[in-house]
Order: structure tokens, then sequence, then C-alpha cells
């Protein structure tokens, strides 16, 4: 469904992604993992072109994304969800029309959006918040909304920049608990930054370890967590070792 | 990558719907602008109109203003009132308004009064208004030309009113002025008087202090004539104003003579000559004066001397000197001699000396003045000796009849006397009292002979003895006899001398009677009272006043010593150096196409020196007319206004409108920006971030919003070309785009959210951007297409 080939990215002298390579199969989980500055929000944001790569190829849903027109791309990100890590809810709006937004603006009617976002909201199970403006919740009830922005399109593919990052680790939980609704249950396809070791253990289905703007390792969590190759797979196996004293085998898919 | 995508946004945004929102933006902007700004300016200025025609009337209203002090016009109001009854009858007084201290009046005249004659006499019309009014010309419309010379005057108005299109030219004030029928004539007749006056020139000649001429007048006339005939020129006419003051000129003839009074009283030091010795101006010699040390040769002179500074060496040997330092009298040693002088080279005293006498009028005048006081003081007493001396010569005049009648007898006496004595003695002086003296010795001798020879006889004869003794008696007799011929003789002698005597008195006495009688006693007389008249006259003169006047002036004589008055007439040369007084200037109207250096031989030739100047003036100068420039200047403050109120409505339209488009630019452009940049990365980047497209895009929106409101408004500003204003609008909008993420700041999350939502950038703009923006007309034009209120 999404391949990327020698996508490359530099800002100066400073090469955020080098010619990195990296698939995402229909209905599969691809958890992208990697120390700070590693080049995973580059390459997530590249895939809708937010951020603009220098070079390489993405193609999605068999369409080659860096040549596309504006009016393509316009319509290209309607079908790829984003998740942002600091939420970035329209703070003007309530909760329903954040959801909305991008409904209505792409010609949706109005009442068909309405209740899209409402059913939306529903799945994040903030139905209730739907007059809420974002500064009327929760850091996890905004971040859901914002899941609940990207699920109202129904999109084909959903980008996870970070969506746990600014929340504090009680809230952390109500968030994962709805990805991992999508991933296990919805079956949807989804690429998903994140550093959450034990949601990428459960939810993964293959892990992609990146250090300086490659692709170190990427496999199954048991691969690449039991049998790193890199430097940075190792550190991981060793945090996970540390974290959970061994037990976390028994809590993989496998 | 950047830049193509800003480029790439800004194409978008000219061709999206969103376009149509910038240009009516801009539109909208620039109309209400423009509106704002005319509404401001034309309300201030019929503010301003409204209130200077308070102060000045209406154009061409009024033709005459009077302006008299606030305190008295009231008083003085019913006074013009009179005089435009009888003199101007029909026109119109009005008051107007007062400004500081000052009432004015305005007078409308009559069509029959708008007359050079009248106009000319304006201030002797008013002139007998109490108070010394001051009444001044306002007639519109009207060309006033400056700067004509005084003598040019007449000429100038004379040939004036033969222009074409004038409806008389007057003397107006200072001024020369021209009254144009309408006001449309106007431009033409400027055009005309301007040509008329670049036809002519004025050139001045000055002289400098010590070269004036001594007959200004008619060395004008001689040069106008000489210039005229020698450069074969149509017009040269000297317009000289000998009455012609200035307050310049009154200042250096005050100082000349000032200089001129203080040189008079300088005290002048001669050198007393030493054969061989030469001296030369500037030469300095230094005396002890009062100093209480001596001079000594190889030091430097101190305070109290006097030091003496060669000022002339004429032709006449006499090396005369002024006194630099201290005062001439002190080189007066108390014994009355003069102190020797030792030369001064540089600044060192030198074993050369001098001798000196020196002239110090004030001390003479000094004396002058106590000596005066001192006769003064002495009137009285000569009064009363007059007085007298008058009296006894009255009372010898009133016997002078009776002394010529008593003198008239006395030499009738005289005469009478003389003819009894010339009878009495006229035969006496005819004896020859010589020989019978000589015949009477000779018989005494011989008689004495005998007698001696009869003694002895009387030895041999007594009887001789009576002879003898009858001898003897007669020997007695004859020495008598001769005794008495010598007081004949003296007698006659006497009678002569008398005679003599009596012949000058009576001749003197006649003449004296001649003069007696030739004497006008009567006139002596009257003069004698009226010298009594005068005294009397004199007397009631308060002299002991006078006396004690002259001792004040003795003792307010100028106190300066020697080197006050030197430094002063230095100062007074420095200032009046080069300047040129009045009388010494003379002017000659003469047409355009003279030149100065043509001319310059002729003046030297007449004048025999060359120091003198030449200037080429102007006849006149049309003065732009003050009612005129008042409306140009209000023009001008209602165009500023609306400039000014143009500029502020662009500063906040694009701070609150434009910034908000300029900050999404300016995130687009900086989007990709390199965030760990080297430093030549970030130097680049600097330099970029000038030509950035939100820079590029606040220059055009600055210039055209400027520009757009500008032409509606009729705004302006002094000394602004009209390219100027687009560059103006353009740099308020570069400097706006500096700060335009601090005027309005977007949410770049929100965008990004915007973006990844797969909505346009029309849309972000209206449903994300705008809204969150500062308020202004951007956001109202937005809120009607928003989706999301």
């Amino acid at each position: 469904m999404l391949l990327i080939k020698n996508l490359s990215k530099s800002y100066g002298h400073i090469k955020a992604l080098d010619k990195l390579d990296l698939s995402v199969s229909k209905g599969e989980t691809v958890v992208v993992m990697g120390p700070s500055g590693c080049g995973k929000s580059t390459m997530v944001r590249s895939i809708n072109r937010l951020v603009e790569p220098d070079e390489g190829s993405i193609i999605f849903d068999g369409k080659e994304i860096m040549t596309l027109t504006e009016e393509e791309l316009f319509s290209i990100r309607k079908k790829i969800g984003f998740v942002f890590q600091q939420f970035n809810l329209i703070t003007r709006l309530t909760a329903k029309e954040n959801v909305m937004l991008g409904l209505v603006m792409s010609g949706m009617d109005r009442e068909i959006a309405e209740k899209k976002s409402r059913d939306a909201l529903d799945k994040v199970g903030l139905r209730q918040f739907e007059n809420s403006k974002p500064d009327e919740m929760s850091g996890g009830q905004q971040q859901r909304v914002g899941i609940a922005r990207a699920l109202a399109y129904e999109p084909e593919l959903m980008l996870w920049d970070e969506p746990t990052a600014s929340l504090d680790p009680i809230l952390v939980r109500e968030v994962l608990v709805v990805m991992e609704e999508l991933s296990r249950y919805k079956a949807a396809t989804m690429l998903v930054v994140t550093h959450e070791v034990a949601f990428a253990l459960h939810v993964g289905d293959r892990i992609a370890l990146m250090d300086q703007g490659k692709v170190v390792e990427l496999g199954s969590p048991l691969q690449v967590f039991t049998k790193p190759t890199s430097s940075v797979g190792k550190q991981y196996k060793d945090l996970i070792e540390y974290q959970t004293n061994k037990k976390f085998m028994t809590l993989s898919k496998e | 990558m950047a830049d193509h995508v800003s480029k790439r946004f800004i194409v978008k945004k000219i061709n999206n719907s969103f376009r149509k929102d910038i240009l009516i933006l801009i539109l909208l902007t620039i109309v209400l602008g423009a509106i704002a700004a005319s509404l401001i300016s034309i309300v201030s200025n019929q503010y301003f109109s409204g209130a200077i025609s308070s102060f000045v009337g209406d154009y061409g209203e009024h033709d005459v203003v009077i302006q008299v002090r606030e305190e008295l016009s009231g008083d003085i109001k019913p006074e013009l009132e009179q005089v435009i009854s009888s003199i101007l009858p029909g026109a119109v007084l009005i008051e107007g308004s007062t400004i500081t201290g000052k009432t004015s009046f305005f007078v409308a005249l009559p069509e029959n009064f708008k007359t050079k004659e009248i106009y000319e006499n304006i201030g002797g019309i008013f002139g007998g208004v109490r108070g010394g009014v001051k009444a001044g010309i306002i007639s519109e419309p009207r060309l006033v030309i400056r700067g004509v010379p005084e003598g040019a005057k007449g000429i100038l108005v004379e040939e004036l009113n033969k222009l074409e299109g004038a409806k008389f030219a007057f003397r107006d004030g200072g001024a020369v002025s021209i009254m144009v029928p309408s006001f449309n004539q106007t431009g033409e007749l400027t055009a005309k008087t301007k040509a008329f006056l670049e036809e002519y020139q004025v050139i001045e000649i000055t002289f400098p202090i010590g070269y004036e001429p001594t007959n200004p007048l008619k060395l004008g006339e001689d040069l106008a004539f000489d210039i005229q005939n020698s450069l074969r020129i149509p017009y040269a006419k000297s317009v000289l104003n000998t009455n012609q003051t200035d307050d310049m000129a009154s200042m250096i003839v005050t100082m000349s003579e000032l200089k001129k009074f203080l040189t008079a009283y300088m005290a002048t030091v001669t050198v007393v000559s030493v054969e061989g010795r030469e001296f030369k101006r500037g030469d300095k010699f230094v005396f002890k004066g009062r100093a209480l040390e001596d001079i000594y040769v190889g030091t430097e002179s101190i305070t109290g001397n006097v030091v003496l500074e060669i000022y002339e060496d004429d032709e006449n040997m006499s090396i005369t000197g002024r006194v630099i330092q201290g005062d001439s009298s002190w080189l007066k040693n108390t014994d009355g001699t003069l102190q020797e002088g030792y030369k001064i080279v540089d600044n060192i005293i030198t074993d050369e000396t001098i001798t000196v006498t020196y002239v110090n009028p004030r001390e003479n005048l000094a004396v002058a003045l106590n000596k005066s006081a001192d006769l003064t003081r002495q009137i009285p007493g000569m009064i009363q000796d007059t007085r007298e001396m008058s009296g006894i010569a009255l009372d010898i005049l009133s016997n002078y009849d009776d002394s010529v009648t008593t003198t008239k007898t006395i030499l009738s006496n005289l005469r009478s006397a003389q003819g009894i004595i010339n009878d009495a003695t006229g035969n006496l002086r005819n004896l020859d009292t010589d020989t019978l003296q000589n015949q009477l010795d000779a018989s005494t001798k011989t008689l004495a002979a005998l007698i001696n020879t009869l003694k002895l006889m009387t030895l041999v004869d007594g009887k001789v003895s009576e002879t003898v003794d009858s001898l003897t008696v007669t020997y007695t007799n004859l020495e008598n006899l001769n005794r008495g011929l010598d007081t004949l003789k003296n007698i006659s002698a006497k009678s002569a001398e008398a005679d003599r005597v009596l012949t000058n008195i009576i001749d003197s006495g006649e003449d004296s009677l001649n003069i007696l009688e030739s004497f006008d006693a009567r006139a002596t007389e009257a003069t004698l009272m009226s010298i009594n008249e005068q005294i009397n006259e004199i007397e009631k003169i308060n002299t002991p006043l006078i006396a004690e006047e002259l001792d004040y002036l003795a003792a307010a004589s100028p106190s300066l010593r020697d080197e006050d008055i030197v430094a002063s007439i230095n100062i007074l040369d420095k200032v009046i150096d080069g300047q040129v007084i009045p009388g010494s200037r003379i002017q000659i109207l003469t047409t355009n196409d003279v030149s100065i250096e043509a001319i310059k031989p002729s003046i030297a030739n007449r004048v025999g020196h060359e120091n003198f100047n030449v200037y080429s003036n102007a006849l006149g100068i049309i003065e732009p007319n003050a009612r005129a420039e008042v409306q140009q200047l209000l023009i001008e403050v209602k165009s500023v206004l609306a400039a000014i109120v143009a500029i502020v409505l662009v500063l906040f339209s694009l701070g609150l409108d434009h910034t908000t488009i300029m900050t999404v630019l300016k995130k687009r452009r900086t989007n990709n920006r390199i965030q760990f940049a080297s430093r030549k990365e970030k130097i680049k980047q600097t330099i970029m971030s000038f030509f950035g497209i939100e820079k590029i895009y606040g220059i055009v929106v600055g210039a055209v919003l400027l520009t757009g409101m500008f032409l509606l408004s009729g705004a302006g500003l002094p000394y602004l070309p009209v390219i100027g204003v687009p560059i103006i609008g353009g740099f308020l909008g570069f400097i706006i785009s500096f700060y335009t993420e601090k005027f309005n700041p977007i949410k770049q999350e929100e965008f990004m959210a915007g973006e990844a939502l797969g909505l346009s950038e029309d849309d972000i703009m209206r449903e994300i951007v705008i809204p969150n923006s500062r308020p202004g007309l951007l956001q109202k034009l937005n809120k009607r297409k928003m989706k999301f209120k």
C-alpha cells in the first residue's frame, strides 16, 4: 500500500533522511522507533508532504506522491489520516467541528459530515464532548479528538506522529487503547512513530528501527528486539529486558 | 525548494478564489482609506479656510485692510466710518478678527473707487485716524512685484500700466502691484509681467568706506550716460534714491560716525624724529607708564606700561602712533617730563629708544570744559560791570551836547587868548634882543673898564669919585637892562611857545569838535540801551546751572583709556570693513543684455579707481499672491493631512490584514528552512530573507494601497514626487513584513492540521488562519465565506 524508496531529506548539512526505504502493506501496522532526531517525524510527515522531501519515491495506493499536483495532493491527503503529537486541533472549533472540518471542506453534506463526526467521536468515546472546545478537554481527550478527526475520513492509511508523547502516562493509555483497537479489530493500515515499546510489541506487525535517517532494522517485534543486529536494536533489547524482566515475550502477538 | 513552494503558493493564491478576496480587500482598503483621508482633509481644510476667512475675508471680497490696536478698535471704528462716508461713500466697513492684540477692519470699495489714485493714497486717506492705523490694499486679483528699487518704481508703474490686460498698476507700499481684471487672466498677465521684468536689470555699484562718491546722484547720471553711449544700449537710467535707508545702512553710518568720534578723541603720539632711524607701521614701543617697576631690556612689557604702535609715517616724516596698551596720559612723569620708549621686538623689550610728544584731545576737552565752567561762573559779575559802565556811558551821552558847546566856547576863548598874546608880544618878538644884549655887554664892559680907570684916578683926583659913583649907577642900570633883555627874550620865546601850544590845542580841539559833532550820540545811546536789554536777557540765563552742566560734562567726558579707544576702533573697522554706507551706492536701470564686466571700465574711468563692486539685480520679482499662497498652503495642508491619514490607514491595513497573508507566505518560505544551518547558510538565509515572498508581497501591497489612496484622495507630501508615493508605500510594506508574525502570528499546528486534512490553501486561510488573525477588513470580508463561523 505504501512504498518508500530512497527517501532523502536534508536540513542544510544535517541529513534527516538518508535514502530511506520502507513499505507498509494493507492492514499492517508498522511501528517506527528510534532515538530522538533520527528522522522519524520527518519521514512520517514526508509521506503526505507536510514536509517536502529532497528526493526519493513515495508510492501510495499506486500513485507517486512526489509528483502529485496540489489538487491531487489535497485529494490524497484525505485518504491518509494524520495524528499529531501536539493534537493540532483548531482551537476555535468544537470537538465535533474539528472532526467535521475536513469533511465539510471536501464537499460533504453538512448533515452527513455531522453524523460521521459523531460516529468518529463515538469510536474514541467522546460523544459527550462533541460541543466542547479543545481548551475544555484534557490532553488525552484532545488527542482522541485528533484521532476521530483522522478516522472520520475513513482513511486508507493512518499516520501517527508520536501521538502519546505529549501526554502524561495515565492519559497515554486511553490513546493507546484506541490505537490498538483500530489496529487489532479494524485492521487499519497504520504507520506509527512512537517511543511506546509496549505498544510496539502489542500492536506492531513490524518494527522499523531508525538511526541517522535510515531504517537500520526491520522485522517482527520478536525478531527486532530479541535478535537485534543494529546498535539501536541492542539498546532497545536491553531496555525491554530491563523493563519487563523477560516477561514481555508472553505479551507479544506471537 | 522552499522558494519554489512559496512561488507556487502565491501563484495559487492568484488563481484561486482567495485572489478575489485579496483584490477586493485592496480595492476596498484603497476606497475606504481614500474616503477617510479625503473626509479628514476636507474637514480640516474647511476649518482652516473658515478661520482664515474670518481673519482676512474671502478672496477678493475686500479691498483694504486696516489694522488697529485691539483696545482702540471700539473708538476707532466710528472714525473709520466717518472717513469712509466722507471720502469713500458707498464703501462697506467690516470688523474682522483680533489676532495678537490687533483688530482688522476690512473695507470693500465700490468699483468707482478702485483706482490707482485711491490705492496709492490709501495710507493718506486713513492716515488721519488716530492711533496711527495701518491701511493696506488687499484687492484681488492682483500681482505684487517686490524688490523694485525705490527710484525705479515710478518708471515701472508707468510701464506696467501699458501692459495689455492690466487694469492698472500702482505703488503698493514697498512694492508695485498690478490689478488684474479677473482671476482667469492672472496667469497670462503674470507671464507678461515676468517677461517684461526679465528684459531689464538693475546694475548696482557699491563703494566701500573711504571711496564713497561725493555726489552719487550726479555720478549715477554720468555713469548711465557713459554706459548708454559706450555700449550703445537703448536704455540706461540712474534710479538711485538718496532717501533710502535700511537698518544695515543705518548701522554702518552709526558705526562710521562712532569711529570718527572715537578717532577724534584718541590721543596721537608723535615720535620725535631721529635722523637715520626708520619706523614702519606696526612697530611697537613700550614706556614705563604707571608701572611700579622700571623697564628692563630683555623682558616683556607688563601691566601699567604704555605700549605704542606706529600707525602712520606720512610724507612729512611725522611718525605717529596709537597707544594700544595703557593711556597716553601715563607717558608723563610726575615732574611733567615725558618718558622714554623702548622698542619691542618679538614681545621682548630692546635697548632701542625713542622720545615722543603727544596730544590728548580728551585732556584738552576736559581743560576746555573746566575753563568754560569758570568763565560761566564769572558772567554774573561781568554783567554787573557792564551794566555800570553802560550807565556811566549813558550819563556821559546825556551831557554830550553841553560838552560840544563848552568845547566850542573854550576853543573860541583860546583863539581870543592867542590873539591877545600875539598882539602883546608881537613887537617884542620882533625886537633883536641878542644884538641889544651884545651891545649892552660891550657897553657894560667898557663902562666897567672906565669905572676901574676912574677909580684909579680918584686916587689922583677926588672929584672923580663922584663920576665913578655916577658911572657905577649907570653900570648897574646897564646890567639890569641886560637882565631885562633876558626876560624879554624869555617872554618872547614863551609867547611864541604859547602861541604854538594854543594853535595845537585849538587844532586838536577843532578835530575833537569835528569828531564830537560827527558822533551819533543818539544811536550810541540806543545801542547802549539795547546792550542793557541784552544784559538783562543774559542775566536771566541760569549761569550757575550751565556751569554745573559744564562741570558735569567735564566729569562725564570719555574716561576711556587710549587702549580702550584703539580696541574699539579696531572692532569697528572689522565690522564695517567692506561695508557700504548709504550714498555710496548707485543703481542704474538698464536692459538685461548689459554685462557687468562690460561696464566696469566705464565706472573705473568715472570714479578714478577700482574700489567698487558691481552687481546685477532683477528689476523686481513677482511675489506669489498672499491669498493664493494661503489657498495653496491650505491645499497643501489638506493634501498633507490626507497623506498622513492615508499612510496611517495603509499601516493599519498592512498590520491588521495583510500581515496575515504575509505570515502565511513567510511560514511557507521558512517551512523547509535549514534548522541547524551553518554560519554561511545562516548568512545566506538572512540575505535571502530580504527578498522573501512576504517582503515582495508587503512592498507591492503597500505601494498599491498608498498610491491608490493618494490618487483617489488627492493626498500629497511637499517635495515628494509622484514616484515617491509607491516607494513610501513599498517601504512601509517592506518594514511591516519584518514584523508580520508579531502583528499576526499564525498557529503552526492548526495550519499543519489543515494541510494534513487535505484542505486547500484557500480553505486553510478562510477557516483557520484568518479567523485567528487580528480583527480587520480581511476578517470581515472572510466571515461571509466561512463555513464554520
